[in-house]
């Protein structure tokens, strides 16, 4: 396998449910938005749920938008816990999350 | 204070041009280092067939990297670029390395003398990854 070590693949986590800690899901990870830290490069924030996706198909300024309920949150690193690629979770209640207008 | 950069809008599937403004190929993965208690660390983008076939379909991208080890084990490995090379991200990468040091071009070369060049009028320019 290419993976090294303890290695992530950006492209394993993109499109996966993140869930709280009672196990609801609460939408896809769509993007990672990063953030110079130094001389490296960190993952500052994720955003997740479909207004993320229509954030990240840069579709949002053409007005749409998906009605009803919140539908895209943003999280800083620290809210949500990738260590298990497969299952990430939420380390925080969903309302302290950032709300995607 | 600086607009985050979308790692998956401006940077993935994007095309890769080196500081000579040759294509050295698509980023199909993005490598990040876990650090406790800090937030992940953007590694390098990586470039090559197995990653790409892996986000279609698991097995598939295994597939194609067994093959690629019994074809040539020598070119295996994939294309990693240091995310610090980065200069320019959004409609394509640009990078501040010279592609033809690292092997991004491996596979083009093996092909072209493996097979290219054995073909009637093969022999010739194209010489990318020399």
């Amino acid at each position: 396998m290419a993976k090294k070590g303890n290695e992530i693949h950006l492209e394993d986590l993109l499109g996966r449910r993140v869930r709280d800690q009672s196990g609801r899901a609460i939408g896809r990870l769509e993007e990672f938005r990063a953030r110079r830290e130094g001389e490296h490069w960190v993952v500052a924030e994720y955003d997740i749920g479909p207004t993320a996706l229509l954030e990240r198909l840069a579709v949002r300024h053409l007005g749409i938008r998906w009605p009803g309920r919140v539908h895209g949150y943003r999280a800083n690193w620290d809210q949500v816990d990738v260590s298990d690629p497969k299952h990430p979770m939420l380390t925080c209640r969903v309302d302290e999350l950032k709300k995607l207008a | 204070m600086v607009e985050p950069l979308p790692l998956v809008r401006d940077v993935l599937d994007k095309q890769i041009y080196d500081v000579n403004h040759d294509k050295v190929g698509k980023v199909d993965g993005i490598v990040l280092i876990p650090r406790q208690g800090r937030p992940l660390r953007v590694a390098a983008l990586q470039s090559d067939m197995p990653t790409a076939w892996r986000r279609v379909w698991q097995r598939l991208g295994d597939w194609v990297e067994r093959l690629q080890q019994k074809l040539a084990p020598d070119l295996a490995s994939p294309t990693r670029i240091a995310f610090e090379h980065v200069v320019r991200s959004g409609i394509d990468v640009d990078v501040d390395i010279d592609a033809k040091r690292t092997n991004a071009y491996g596979w083009e070369t093996w092909l072209r003398r493996r097979f290219v060049e054995k073909m009637p009028g093969g022999k010739g320019s194209g010489e990318k990854g020399e």
